[in-house]
């Protein structure tokens, strides 16, 4: 019998059909009333076993696949994969195509944080953002169209630079992308930023302090929104991101707004790189290391060449013996590679550190004691994707 | 007797059939207006030369079409019997509403209303609150549907929450023009300012309460479709589902209307009142549809708002202000403030 004093919790499988919950995540919660007391997050649905994948194809080989971790940045995986490799081989990058790799992973970052904004927005009940923020994301996707010819997987970055240099129209459209973008975003803005149903529904929504969160390995913008100034662009910096300048935005809230306003202004940050680079970018020079072992003969090659080439497809490029790591600024947070090679044209091992991963496993902490409503608004600001979560 | 019958029977039907047409005209309307609003076309391949008029007959041709699936736990009753009651109520709500000034025929008045009773307001307030009940009942009767049910409570939270700051917003108006009649209120408007003007506070509550009641953002908590896939429509297919959207289309033509004569002047405007008949019924139109649209761009603007914020808003912020602004309307009444 159900009395006063004994009040029944309700459990709720939330997903992996769901709307909010960003692809195939499965939630379960303790009800009470509407009252989350406990969240268990269950992953494995999008499960590749990507990690077991690699341990059987060459480096190159396994170049395509990386894009398929967080498909919503995948420029942004292949350069940090790339950049694993790279420091393992110890390969030189010629300087315009670490140019490009920043335009690129700037760009990426830029369209990853507009799904972000607009499907958070969806989440909380606003429908029109969604749309504005495709529209730009649309403009960027005909730009890496343009250099790639792929409009979600691109496979663009290569050991030792890129798979093609740039072409003037993309330097046009991203003059053009430059100058309207901006203007676009506070469409976006405001109708979000300021609005009071929109602060209520974010702010104090989803609180995680500044120990939980290094705590629970939080990487990225939601480790900025509880006030740790830490970004791997500033304190492990790679490619020439010293030479650039911009801000590292945190705020010490640690709320649903913090990540929020956290990710816009990174969105402004990324477009003061992005002018940087189009100011400074050299205008010839290769776009790959011809050094490198990876690059393929473009004519028709001799027949000694040939050769090498094909054992070189076959059996990869040996790498020497060791171990490295190398974590990358993503969107989303730190995506790292975790290589153990044992000489072979193979990796002996190789674990991917992904972001969303961790951010999925901390949201029963950062949600407990919200509404159903909330853990919503948690997840769309957490901001994981799937295809990261179950590799 | 029977002349009264007889009027009143083509009355109800020729309001049938316009409030249907009506509702298939909004299915359309809002995804045209929400197309405009978020830089797309909307419906437009159905008849191409129309920009796609013809769109909700398609839809609805295709959802009388659909497979009905009934739940196998679900209580089969209340679940056929809940999207009845929530298409039901508004229409009949919609049943005292006025469609244009009364039209004066000899002597005596023409209501172009299916009843006119003088208790006008109270009938459809009554009507307009059971239609929760259409909600409330599909929630619970899904067979055990977690999200249904979550969506019932969050209905039953709603209604309670502003159905009475609603009423007591009515109320200032209702005072001040001493009558429940439709016609009475506006009547008294035409001599004096609109009711805006003298109940501003009570308008600004109307307002709110007038988007609460249809459940459109930012208040569309039980249907809130990112939270709780749609809440109580969750186990609905084919027509049974399509019938909610129809009811809530007429509950806000009812509200707008309900707005238009409490605050807004019904059919007087500002200029050409009341003379001749026609353009009275253009200004009550345009002023009804005005708020319609209102609740389409107030859809396609704002996020939503959580459960618990809009019971915080009603009980802790509009109820004291309502109360309050009751007791300075009739302390304003008893000594006689002199209406302009």
């Amino acid at each position: 019998m159900i009395g006063i004093e004994e009040t029944k919790r309700v459990r709720i499988n939330m997903g992996p059909q769901h709307p909010a919950t960003h692809g195939v995540g499965r939630f379960i919660l303790t009800l009470n009333g509407e009252i989350i007391e406990d969240v268990k997050p269950i992953c494995g649905y999008l499960h590749r076993g990507l990690e077991k994948l690699a341990e059987n194809m060459t480096y190159q080989q396994f170049m395509p696949i990386v894009d398929r971790l967080d498909y919503v940045a995948s420029m942004n995986n292949d350069l940090a994969y790339c950049l694993a490799i790279e420091k393992l081989l110890g390969m030189e990058v010629p300087e315009r195509a670490e140019y490009i790799r920043i335009l690129i992973a700037e760009l990426g970052r830029i369209a990853s944080h507009l799904i972000w904004l607009g499907t958070m927005a969806l989440d909380i009940g606003a429908m029109t953002p969604y749309f504005y923020t495709f529209r730009d994301r649309e403009t960027i996707y005909d730009m890496f169209e343009e250099i790639c010819g792929a409009r979600l997987m691109y496979n663009y970055v290569r050991m030792g630079g890129v798979s093609n240099d740039i072409t003037p129209k993309f330097m046009e459209m991203l003059k053009h992308f430059l100058d309207t973008f901006p203007k676009l975003m506070k469409e976006s803005d405001g109708l979000l930023t300021k609005n009071r149903i929109w602060m209520s529904r974010t702010k104090d929504v989803g609180v995680i302090n500044y120990d939980d969160a290094i705590s629970w390995g939080l990487s990225g913008p939601c480790l900025r929104g509880s006030g740790v100034n830490w970004d791997l662009r500033k304190n492990r910096p790679y490619g020439i991101y010293p030479s650039l300048d911009f801000d590292i935005p945190y705020l010490p809230e640690g709320d649903v707004y913090a990540r929020y306003l956290v990710r816009l202004e990174e969105i402004n940050q990324s477009v003061r790189i992005l002018r940087q680079c189009v100011e400074k970018i050299p205008s010839g020079g290769d776009y790959m290391n011809p050094e490198s072992p990876f690059v393929r003969p473009m004519k028709k090659p001799k027949e000694g060449i040939a050769l090498k080439d094909f054992v070189l497809q076959i059996r990869g490029v040996k790498a020497p013996a060791g171990e490295v790591y190398f974590g990358a600024e993503n969107p989303k947070g730190e995506l790292g590679f975790y290589i153990v090679s044992d000489g072979a044209g193979k990796p002996y091992r190789m674990k991917i550190r992904t972001p969303s991963f961790v951010h999925v496993f901390a949201l029963p902490v950062i949600v407990k004691g919200g509404l159903i409503a909330d853990i919503v608004s948690v997840i769309s600001s957490l901001d994981f994707v799937f295809g990261e979560v179950d590799r | 007797m029977l002349i009264y019958v007889l009027t009143g029977a083509i009355k109800l039907l020729v309001v049938f059939v316009l409030l249907l047409l009506y509702a298939l005209f909004m299915l359309w309307f809002e995804r045209k207006a929400l197309g405009f609003i978020q830089i797309r076309i909307g419906p437009k391949l159905v008849s191409s030369g129309l920009e796609g008029l013809l769109q909700p007959i398609a839809d609805m041709l295709k959802t009388l079409w659909k497979e009905d699936i009934v739940p196998h736990r679900a209580d089969k009753l209340v679940f056929w019997l809940a999207p009845v009651i929530g298409a039901m109520f508004p229409f009949a709500a919609a049943m005292a509403m006025p469609f244009g000034p009364p039209l004066k025929i000899g002597g005596s008045y023409f209501y172009l209303s299916v009843v006119h009773v003088n208790v006008g307001i109270l009938y459809i307030l009554a009507a307009l609150g059971l239609t929760s009940y259409g909600v409330l009942s599909a929630g619970i009767a899904s067979g055990g549907n977690k999200y249904s049910l979550i969506s019932a409570q969050r209905e039953v939270a709603q209604m309670v929450s502003y159905e009475v700051v609603m009423a007591l917003a009515l109320l200032n108006p209702i005072l001040m023009a001493q009558s429940l009649d439709l016609y009475d209120i506006v009547a008294m408007q035409a001599h004096h300012l609109w009711f805006v003007f003298y109940q501003p506070v009570a308008f600004v509550v109307f307002l709110i309460c007038m988007f609460a009641t249809a459940a459109i953002v930012p208040f569309d908590l039980p249907e809130a479709e990112q939270e709780l896939v749609a809440g109580f429509n969750t186990e609905y297919s084919a027509m049974k589902m399509g019938m909610f959207p129809f009811g809530q289309f007429v509950t806000i033509l009812v509200m707008s209307s309900l707005m238009v004569i409490f605050f807004l002047g019904g059919w007087t405007g500002p200029i050409w009142n009341g003379h001749p008949w026609i353009l009275g019924f253009i200004w009550y139109w345009i002023k009804v549809f005005f708020f319609v649209f209102l609740f389409i761009w107030s859809w396609g603007t704002f996020p939503r708002y959580r459960y618990d914020q809009l019971m915080n808003i009603c009980w802790k912020i509009l109820l004291p202000i309502s109360v309050l602004n009751i007791l300075w309307t009739g302390f304003a009444l008893i000594i006689h403030i002199p209406m302009i």
